[in-house]
């Protein structure tokens, strides 16, 4: 069952782009990654599925209600934004017993449980926590009405490894509850972890969404090589022509090449008596990630 | 929605306090500071008559019996300060309460609670209204208690220029026709224009004059009282009564009571003769003027006549002002209630300012403008009087002690606020929410 369905979302500010077009699925009892780097349009695209920004035009539905109504959607919708922002004289357990209150159901067992399990001092002021300890509140805000979609803008930013691990179970136990978790990050290797599929978007734009196995068998190799100055410029010459290699790195003597499907091509032009050393190798998903936010190419031909 | 009013209560309230505090203090203060100045007010009062000096404190809300009378030395107090300074506060709130959450990123935490936008609005909204009220009625309170304190030594009559006196009653007594419809001519104000005559000429009359025509000042005094109390025609009833009570008063220390009945009757004769010529002859009203001149413009100020016959007598109509305003702690709770009215009407600016510019900063600057430039219509259009249709473009000049066109005050200072209001919520329904 889709319970994230964003279809076409376009926002301007003004004649500033801030998305063009997304869409983006999620299923219930998924977590999904949406990773893009800064500037690229997660939280706007984010914003304006919850109906902080007006769409210049699309549509965002989640559990098949859209923000215009929010009196039915945030009951079942938890949302953690990038940066927690709260009251700065209120004491953090006072803070989320009020947030408790906006929903019918009684939260207050759920609150004490977040309390504990991120290890939360609810007698501090907000204004005296540190970033991390802010981050920890949001989260505790977001899961506290045991929602049925949770919308986590970069949630683990600046989190200690102890409490992130506690945050991945957290979610893990969520999710297998049949939680749709959208988990915004500008790093790949972190949502590889809990994700089963994710989606990249890029200056406003999806380039690519799918289960990470996909991104993985997208039979992109890296051929290295290194030997006399002729030969890497001829195999730099070749990368160049052709629309289905980048080159990825070059030195005098050395280079490495990103391509996609046959290294047949590649080899071949090389004459076997000059090639010094040649390997070729799978690249990890963080790396082919990184080339391809550069290049702004999709990992699939 | 009780967690909204919670939010919104507890992250105001301090400002409240403090504001509310200021303006307390600045009301007991000011009327503190008055027994002081209380004592030269004959001196002050001359600036009023003066032509330009009369102007320049008119249009300062000021005028003779703000000085001569502690309520209305209050009421130009509070709406210099209290007015003003609530105006300020209530646009302030109006301009930063949505404004400041958007701006520390809070307005992204409640507009993902399950509420609506125009219930966050109208939540912040009644909450201002609410804190304006309570800062209204705590100003007031703490007006009349410190009135009550300092009241007892301070005069509290209403002051009449003589020099006006003088013009009026000679105007009057040079047009008949514009005095027929000075004041309503009937017994019950006559009578009061008797016991004021009286009061005025025995307090005049000297020690030695009375004791030279064998009258004990003494016995004088209950005999006034009764007069004002019941009025001379009853008091003449009694002397005809007990003509052996009034022997002190009436004829000398050795009149028979035939000669004291007699006096009676003549008196009444001189009484019934004015009376009809009170009635019939608006001509006379000039003379009556000068020795009853408080309670006969009283009269004139207390049925909207005033300002109208001064024109009519080609008197200058700001002198309504001077001569005369009905303080009475019902005018100063009434002015209060239209300074509170006024004080929702730049909320509600400050509110719609607040959903169009981005940023605190845009909109408290918006607001304050708002509420400089109200003031400023006020200043001028009291100046220059009446006002007219200037006197609608300002909240500010809306506020006023008398009773005129109230419900039709009341009925402009809530459209002002409704439609700011209602444009707000609209506005801020369909913005753009930016994170900091």
């Amino acid at each position: 069952m889709k319970t994230i369905e964003i279809e076409n979302l376009v926002k301007y500010y003004g004649t500033a782009r801030g998305i063009d077009g997304v869409s983006l699925t999620a299923e219930r009892g998924e977590i999904l990654g949406f990773i893009g780097p800064n500037g690229a349009g997660k939280s706007t695209t984010i914003r304006t599925a919850l109906g902080l920004l007006r769409p210049t035009s699309g549509s965002a539905r989640i559990l098949g209600t859209t923000a215009a109504d929010p009196a039915r959607l945030f009951p079942r919708v938890g949302y953690l934004p990038a940066d927690v922002h709260s009251y700065d004289r209120m004491r953090v357990g006072r803070f989320l017993e009020l947030t408790g209150r906006f929903y019918p159901r009684d939260c207050r067992t759920r609150i004490a449980e977040l309390i504990e399990l991120l290890g939360i001092d609810p007698t501090r002021r907000f204004g005296r926590l540190s970033s991390g300890n802010r981050k920890k509140v949001g989260i505790a805000q977001a899961f506290l009405h045991s929602p049925e979609v949770v919308i986590l803008d970069e949630p683990t930013n600046g989190l200690d490894p102890l409490v992130r691990a506690r945050f991945y179970d957290l979610i893990n136990r969520e999710r297998d509850r049949g939680t749709t978790i959208l988990f915004s990050s500008h790093t790949l290797s972190e949502v590889q972890a809990q994700c089963t599929r994710i989606t990249i978007i890029r200056e406003g734009r999806i380039v690519e969404t799918g289960p990470i196995a996909e991104l993985r068998r997208g039979s992109v190799r890296r051929v290295t090589m290194s030997g006399p100055a002729a030969v890497v410029s001829r195999a730099a010459a070749i990368a160049v022509k052709s629309d289905q290699m980048t080159i990825e790195h070059r030195e005098p003597s050395r280079i490495a090449i990103l391509l996609r499907g046959s290294t047949g091509p590649l080899l071949a032009t090389l004459p076997l008596a000059d090639a010094g050393d040649v390997r070729v190798e799978e690249p990890s998903l963080e790396e082919i990630f990184l080339h391809f936010y550069a290049s702004g190419e999709s990992v699939h031909a | 929605m009780r967690s909204l009013i919670v939010l919104e209560t507890t992250h105001h309230n301090r400002e409240w306090l403090l504001w509310t505090l200021f303006l307390s203090g600045l009301v007991v203060m000011g009327l503190a500071f008055y027994p002081a100045i209380s004592g030269s007010i004959a001196e002050i009062s001359v600036l009023f008559e003066s032509p330009l000096m009369g102007t320049v404190l008119a249009a300062f809300g000021a005028n003779a019996d703000s000085l001569a009378s502690l309520s209305g030395f209050y009421r130009t107090y509070a709406s210099i300060y209290v007015t003003l300074l609530g105006c300020i506060y209530a646009a302030l709130g109006g301009a930063r309460r949505l404004s400041r959450e958007e701006q520390r990123g809070t307005a992204e935490y409640l507009l993902t609670r399950p509420v609506s936008r125009h219930r966050v609005y109208w939540a912040k909204a009644a909450v201002l209204v609410a804190h304006l009220s309570l800062l209204n009625l705590v100003v007031l309170g703490v007006g009349f208690a410190t009135l009550e304190t300092f009241g007892r030594s301070a005069p509290r009559e209403v002051f009449v220029p003589p020099r006006i006196v003088e013009a009026v009653a000679a105007a009057l007594e040079e047009d008949p026709e514009a005095a027929s419809r000075f004041v309503p001519r009937d017994r019950g104000l006559f009578d009061r224009v008797l016991v004021e005559a009286a009061v005025t000429q025995l307090s005049q009359v000297r020690e030695s004059e009375l004791a030279a025509a064998g009258i004990d000042r003494d016995a004088l005094l209950p005999l006034m009282e009764r007069l004002a109390r019941r009025g001379p025609a009853a008091l003449l009833d009694d002397v005809a009564n007990n003509p052996g009570d009034y022997r002190a008063i009436f004829g000398g220390a050795g009149a028979t009571e035939e000669e004291i009945l007699a006096g009676v009757a003549e008196r009444r004769a001189e009484i019934d003769a004015t009376w009809r010529a009170f009635r019939d002859e608006p001509g006379r009203l000039g003379g009556l003027l000068r020795l009853a001149p408080k309670t006969l413009l009283g009269a004139a100020a207390e049925t909207g006549t005033l300002s109208v016959s001064l024109s009519e007598l080609g008197l200058p109509e700001r002198w309504a002002a001077v001569i005369y305003a009905p303080y009475s702690r019902r005018a100063v709770a009434g002015a209060a209630c239209f300074a509170f009215l006024a004080m929702v009407v730049f909320a509600a600016a400050g509110f719609f300012l607040s959903t169009l510019l981005r940023g605190p900063e845009a909109a408290t600057g918006g607001a304050m403008a708002i509420v400089i430039l109200a003031y400023f219509v006020d200043v001028i259009t009291s100046a220059a009087g009446a006002g007219g249709v200037l006197r609608w473009i300002s909240p500010i000049a809306m506020i006023s002690m008398d009773s005129v066109g109230a419900g039709w005050r009341v009925l402009y200072f809530i459209a002002c606020a409704g439609i700011a209001s209602t444009a707000g919520a609209y506005a801020f329904s369909r913005r753009d929410i930016f994170v900091p």
